[in-house]
């Protein structure tokens, strides 16, 4: 089998470093690599980059540079937060605000860093110490009022920013390659303890504060009933209100047993102006968001006057059952129309863009019908004479009919791979996607390609994972993928060689690659083939053998599982086609 | 020689209704066809076929509502072949659960094939 390389661009992405590490690396050998091309740019091995990633634990590793990049950790923590919020505001654009919330958190950042440098240098930093430091940081952050996102970027900025400047130190470069990707990778490993930590427990803590907090009624009702704003609770199954404020009452001038047990428009508060349509759309946003700030009711007040209400509603969990909890604020007709305004162009946007998706998918189904139907009445007639159940026909009739027939099929199979690239394209695509053994679908496609490859006398060599890799999919479009590639790999490649495929377990990721020894793809040409009907033209290239299409599929299928693919090829030697997929 | 069956069709494309009336006779099967759901209930009501052949998307009652509406076990002699224009993998497994035989995509149908399929059944 070929050897396949890659150029520092990818040995990076592989890597998880900057293009200008790998190049830095390769000059000072610690990377083996080789220059190619008129350029002279740096190529690496695959086995050469696995072999910077299969190292021994730090721990082993006896090294006084550790010590001083312990020493450089703790004397720069503070600097290197800075330096991380500066990143978080600026590449994530936060506004202003919010970082002054984030950057309660700095206190906190500065003692993670204390405790990385601790343990790059040392192994007796257990995985434990990290995860219970980071409990103690999702409180922190909860308190602070910081959201997951904010928290977890936080957390992914400071180890960027780490990295960062142990790069421009200069300690780095004094390391061996070994010691360096440990050192790195441990980094990458901690901080990924942290972020993961943080994430779950801000989920639980998140969820139980909500419902600790609503379910201490003292606490809650008191806060509830002498809130200057008017609040009311609604079920959301069933759209009773099943509490409202005083100040709710006073806006209202219903009492609270006239309100609770009724939903708004039995309750009588709602003029007969609020369309159903409206409140659908408005429980649609609350479906999907979980909130809806700003818009805008009309009640109608006991004593029968019209007031319009400013009103934003948050979907709250009481009891384990969903509620709306919804304030008011009054405002005068002239403020709620420019409201209006504003939320009828939402409503308008809202419905075309829904009208939009319908037609869209009514055309989908259409075509599917319509274009299929004829070209399959020709497949059955066109089928009957050449398959003699009319009489005989003569050899040149014969000729005839069957290019006509080969042109149907082909034709049917262009029909079907356009409505499979609208549906692809299209986001309302439903996966199908559920846990389960990707081994044994990537086994399944393997086994499909083998008849295919065996009239083709090609070999089909399979390396399976150590361990059984579970990964959230959708069977039909991963299994899609897999063929495809198989399916290409065959087709590009000469009779009687070999093509082998691997999977293995990398980095949270489940890893294939899918190698032959065919054509290759000229490196001009490597990044167009996931592109929409492109066909690379070499020996192998007929028009009956490829729509140009399923290179497309697979990156868009790919995309929707958050995967990644990735091509390495020589001309002439072979190509390599790898995909990730998140564990 | 195969037993000749009994085949009702119900399809509402006239072209590919009459191919598969045609192709089927050849084969010396004897077939009588509907072109909706509805129609097809009619001819169910008078004699029980061996095989429907039945598409799945037709004006006047689908295939889908159609199936619903049998009762299995009236029917439980007769074998019914779902025909669809695509390869709905959601439906296919629908359908299948609703006790149908076989789940065909008609474009992947060439006459030879379709023989096969009502005579294998």
């Amino acid at each position: 089998m070929s050897e396949m390389k890659v150029n520092c661009q990818e040995a990076a992405t592989y890597l998880g470093v900057s293009v200008k590490t790998v190049r830095r690396w390769a000059q000072n050998g610690k990377l083996k690599g080789h220059k190619v091309g008129s350029r002279g740019d740096w190529r690496f091995s695959h086995e050469q980059l696995n072999n910077l990633f299969h190292y021994d634990d730090v721990r082993q590793l006896n090294n006084n540079i550790l010590v001083d990049i312990k020493s450089f950790l703790l004397e720069n923590a503070s600097k290197i937060v800075k330096n991380a919020n500066v990143a978080h505001q600026t590449d994530l654009e936060v506004p202003k605000v919010r970082m002054t919330i984030v950057k309660k958190m700095n206190p906190s950042c500065v003692a993670v860093i204390s405790l990385l440098s601790e343990s790059i240098a040392s192994s007796d930093i257990s995985k434990k110490v990290f995860e219970n430091m980071s409990v103690k940081i999702a409180d922190e952050a909860l308190q602070a009022g910081l959201t997951i996102e904010e928290t977890i970027d936080g957390v992914m900025f400071v180890k960027k920013s780490v990295t960062k400047s142990l790069e421009s130190s200069g300690l780095l470069l004094k390391l061996d390659s070994k010691t360096l990707t440990a050192v790195l990778n441990k980094i990458n490993y901690l901080a990924d303890i942290v972020s993961s930590q943080v994430a779950f427990v801000f989920h639980n803590s998140h969820q139980k504060v909500q419902e600790e907090y609503f379910n201490s009624e003292e606490k809650f009702s008191r806060v509830f009933d002498l809130a200057p704003v008017a609040y009311t609770i609604t079920n959301l199954n069933t759209g009773k209100i099943i509490n409202a404020n005083e100040m709710f009452s006073r806006l209202t001038g219903y009492s609270l047993s006239e309100l609770v047990g009724k939903s708004a428009q039995s309750a009588g508060i709602v003029p007969d102006k609020e369309t159903e349509k409206m409140i659908k759309i408005r429980r649609q946003m609350l479906d999907k968001t979980g909130y809806i700030s700003k818009y805008h009711r009309r009640f109608k007040t006991k004593q029968g006057e019209i007031k319009t209400l400013l009103c934003s509603s948050v979907i709250v969990k009481i009891k384990g059952e969903p509620h709306i909890l919804t304030n008011y604020l009054e405002r005068t007709e002239k403020q709620a129309l420019a409201i209006e305004q504003e939320y009828i162009g939402l409503i308008q946007a809202h419905e075309e863009l829904t009208k939009l998706s319908q037609a869209k998918d009514q055309f989908i189904g259409i075509t599917s019908h319509q274009l299929r139907t004829p070209a399959t009445a020709v497949k059955q007639y066109v089928g009957m004479i050449l398959e003699d159940m009319v009489g005989e026909i003569t050899d040149q009739q014969r000729k005839y009919l069957e290019t006509a027939y080969r042109s149907n099929e082909r034709q049917l199979k262009l029909i079907n791979d356009f409505l499979k690239t609208a549906q692809i394209d299209t986001s309302s695509y439903a996966l199908r996607k559920k846990r389960q053994d990707l081994q044994k679908t990537l086994k399944t496609a393997i086994l499909n390609a083998t008849p295919s490859l065996e009239s083709r006398r090609q070999n089909i060599v399979f390396l399976g994972a150590s361990e059984k890799l579970m990964v959230v999919f959708d069977k039909p479009d991963i299994d899609l993928v897999f063929s495809n590639l198989i399916d290409n790999a065959s087709k590009y490649s000469p009779e009687g060689s070999t093509i082998t495929v691997s999977m293995s377990k990398q980095n949270n990721h489940a890893v294939i690659n899918i190698t032959d020894q065919g054509v290759g793809i000229d490196s001009k040409d490597q990044t167009k083939i996931f592109d929409k009907f492109t066909r690379v033209r070499n020996t192998f290239t007929t028009p009956d053998n490829g729509n140009g299409l399923g290179l497309h599929w697979v990156k868009k299928i790919l995309n929707k599982h958050a995967g990644k693919i990735m091509v390495t090829s020589k001309l002439n030697q072979g190509s390599t086609f790898t995909v990730w997929l998140p564990l | 020689m195969k037993k000749s069956k009994k085949v009702l069709v119900v399809e509402d494309e006239k072209a590919i209704r009459e191919a598969y009336n045609d192709i089927l006779q050849m084969a010396g099967h004897e077939v009588s066809l509907a072109s909706s759901g509805l129609e097809a209930l009619d001819v169910l009501a008078l004699s029980q076929p061996d095989v429907m052949l039945l598409d799945l998307y037709m004006p006047n009652m689908t295939g889908s509502e159609m199936l619903q509406k049998l009762q299995k076990d009236r029917y439980s002699t007769m074998k019914i072949v779902a025909l669809s224009n695509v390869a709905d993998i959601p439906m296919k497994a629908q359908v299948l659960e609703w006790g149908v035989d076989s789940f065909v995509t008609k474009a992947d149908l060439s006459p030879k094939q379709l023989i096969q399929l009502v005579e294998n059944l």
